[in-house]
């Protein structure tokens, strides 16, 4: 039987261009934070999970190895954890699962990535495609997802204007958070609608920037947590899948995987109907369409009501499910660490400690990572009370 | 009888070298080569890193000192056969770029086997360096324990080829 | 006090080797020697994934029936790329898409072209142009343009 785990210390740098640090002194600063936020220190930690997206992105093929120390892991275990942009999210659930199986007490779970070490992040996304049958397009990440934002768009009857409409929010969303990179005071759908068309159909204000950035969470078994702190995140379950990239009958519109995860998390959890239990939930939107295709695949509408939900207004930060109030992934990607902020998001909401991006009362968060070439799919749902 | 493809990837980087090595190789820029104290555990690195891996401290907060131009050889290996993907380039081989031009060009390596990898404690520090030893002569009389000093480059650009090699002086 | 340098710089260049495997090689040889594109049958959904694969990605089951699909098929989705980065096939703007070819149960990626971009549509019955110089690699189609009605 699983142990019950918290979220014990949440550490965040800024989402910015860090050209004063190198990469091992941006983790220490993410593991430094969470070590200060939690009052532990180094000689508490009982392990540490490391996440890092792809290795082209600054060309260090073994970064644990140049920061392993960086972030705490001093004789002590360290594994590396690598799912493509869910990688935060994963290396979430990697510590999550080494707490509740009771071998490890206090285990810290940090990820991030220096987008702006490289000439061209598009290489580090084009080289993820295997070399014989997915580099000829150098489909890269915006394309991709274009092609999926255009089959959910053409199959429901929404159009762009339905991922501008995500895509001002978030960006207003923003303008809450001090770790976010992307702050567009007084954005307006006109604003986003004259933004040239990058991939159809995504505009540039339908993406993501790029972002160095490192998120740090400190995970805790519950006769410990106690004596740590007393105002943890519970961390009632978290699920992962793959769902596949090119399999039989796929329809790209439609996130199979991600609604199977979805309902053995909230089964496990016990909630019936998500979109009236939880609170508030963080998704992982690097490109705005998106955000509408993983609230079907949550179950926070039907399938095909995506675009509706938007239209009406309740993933506000005024309505009764908002989305995002941190801004989400299209106002600071730094792949490696964007997963992680989703999940560290949605526990600080129900630690009450999200400052001005509070949701008042949130009591029951989910935190959502997405990655590969558009199959991963993380989850973790976040309780104030405890399971 | 399978297919195979094959291609070079070339990718540019741009590190941030950040306050730590960023002093660090300012200083072999200018033939000087630092150490960093932690000043929890009086550990002196050489070269440094961002974080003492005993304490968790900052190293850009610590002291810097400017070591003696001597070391001890550690361990060694010689490399007596290039291997893959380890070659000089046909560039530095007929002389048209310069040793010092180390930003754009694919894998500038020392020309030439057999040369040794060296590790070299450097006088008053904790931790070991790593470098080359290539002199023919040296090659020969290389073992653990050796005294050794670093050769500069004419030309340094602040990396870590600004010392060419190490010497046996003892 | 000395310089503080700022940045290491430094261009990778790693030469890779990659095997294709016998399924991918027998694919594209098919494409190069006969203009056909093949697919393997998966011997527990008898469902058929294109290119020629070993095993069913959905079953994880043998795909030991290589059979020929048409070079025909449907637009699930397209993008129309404005984004100019390295490694492109053509210059920007250019159309590429997924697509149901006649036969097979997944999705090929492939060029559009022969055909204005406003005019593409998801749905739209599309055909592959052949190259006239084939060597064996995606571009022996040069790209796949509507079917004339």
């Amino acid at each position: 039987m699983a142990r019950k785990v918290a979220v014990v210390g949440i550490g965040m740098t800024e989402n910015k261009s860090h050209w004063d640090m190198s990469i091992p002194a941006l983790y220490r600063m993410g593991a430094s934070r969470a070590l200060e936020d939690s009052g532990l220190n180094v000689d508490d930690l009982d392990a540490v999970v490391f996440g890092h997206s792809p290795e082209y992105f600054e060309g260090i093929n073994h970064p644990e190895k140049w920061c392993g120390e960086a972030v705490g892991a001093y004789n002590k275990p360290l594994f590396r954890i690598h799912t493509g942009g869910s990688v935060g999210a994963s290396a979430a659930i990697g510590a999550y699962y080494m707490v509740a199986s009771g071998k490890y007490d206090v285990v810290l779970a940090i990820s991030g990535n220096k987008l702006n070490e490289t000439s061209s992040a598009q290489i580090g996304l084009s080289t993820v495609y295997d070399p014989i049958m997915g580099r000829q397009f150098a489909a890269g990440a915006p394309s991709a997802v274009a092609l999926q934002a255009n089959r959910y768009y053409s199959t429901h009857g929404y159009s762009d204007e339905h991922g501008l409409m995500v895509a001002v929010k978030n960006r207003l969303n923003a303008l809450n958070n001090p770790y976010a990179q992307l702050k567009l005071p007084g954005y307006t759908l006109e604003m986003a609608r004259n933004t040239p068309m990058l991939c159809y159909p995504l505009r540039m204000a339908d993406m993501c920037p790029t972002s160095d950035a490192v998120c740090c969470m400190i995970f805790a078994a519950e006769d410990r947590v106690e004596s740590i702190t007393d105002n943890p995140g519970w961390v009632l379950n978290a699920v992962s899948t793959n769902e596949g990239v090119d399999y039989v009958d796929r329809d790209w519109g439609k996130p199979i995987g991600l609604r199977l995860a979805a309902d053995k998390a909230y089964e496990r959890a016990g909630i019936k109907d998500p979109r009236q239990e939880l609170d508030v939930v963080e998704v992982y939107d690097a490109f705005s369409a998106q955000e509408l295709i993983w609230y079907e695949g949550l179950k926070l509408c039907d399938w095909g009501e995506g675009g509706s939900l938007m239209e009406s207004g309740a993933t506000e930060m005024t309505g009764d499910i908002p989305v995002n109030p941190s801004g989400g992934v299209l106002s600071a990607n730094s792949i490696g660490a964007a997963a992680m902020f989703r999940l560290a998001e949605a526990a600080l909401q129900v630690m009450g400690k999200a400052d001005q991006r509070q949701v008042e009362g949130a009591r029951l968060s989910l935190g959502h990572g997405w990655g590969g070439a558009i199959q991963f799919h993380t989850l973790m749902l976040f309780s104030k009370d405890k399971p | 009888m399978s297919r195979v493809l094959d291609w070079d990837i070339t990718v540019s980087y741009q590190w941030t070298a950040g306050a730590v090595y960023g002093h660090f190789l300012g200083g072999l820029k200018e033939e000087k080569i630092f150490g960093v104290r932690c000043e929890s555990c009086s550990t002196v690195y050489c070269p440094p890193g961002d974080v003492c891996p005993q304490c968790f401290t900052d190293m850009a907060e610590q002291t810097w000192l400017e070591l003696e131009q001597e070391g001890e050889v550690v361990s060694f290996t010689k490399v007596m056969e290039n291997f893959f993907g380890e070659r000089p380039s046909d560039e530095y081989l007929a002389g048209r770029i310069k040793p010092t031009d180390y930003s754009d060009h694919p894998l500038i390596w020392p020309p030439g086997v057999p040369y040794a990898m060296a590790l070299i404690r450097m006088k008053g520090a904790d931790t070991a360096f790593l470098h080359l030893v290539r002199d023919e002569e040296d090659l020969k009389k290389l073992r653990i324990g050796a005294k050794v000093r670093p050769v500069w480059k004419q030309e340094r650009s602040g990396y870590l080829l600004d010392i060419d090699q190490f010497q046996i002086i003892g | 006090m000395v310089e503080m340098i700022k940045k290491v710089k430094r261009t990778w260049y790693v030469p890779y080797h990659w095997c294709y495997g016998k399924a991918q090689t027998f694919f594209f040889q098919k494409m190069k020697e006969e203009k056909k594109i093949y697919g393997a049958r998966c011997s527990k959904c008898g469902k058929v994934v294109v290119p020629v694969a070993i095993f069913c990605t959905r079953c994880f089951a043998p795909t030991d029936d290589w059979v020929q699909v048409e070079d025909e098929g449907v637009i699930h989705s397209f993008t129309i790329v404005n984004l100019p980065y390295p490694g492109q096939p053509a210059t920007p703007p250019y159309a590429y898409a997924l697509i149901k070819l006649n036969g097979s149960d997944n999705l090929f990626m492939h060029m559009i072209g022969g055909v204005e971009h406003e005019k593409i549509e998801i749905h739209m019955k599309v055909k592959a142009v052949w190259s006239e110089e084939r060597n064996g690699d995606f571009y022996d189609i040069q790209y796949f343009e509507p079917v004339s009605k």
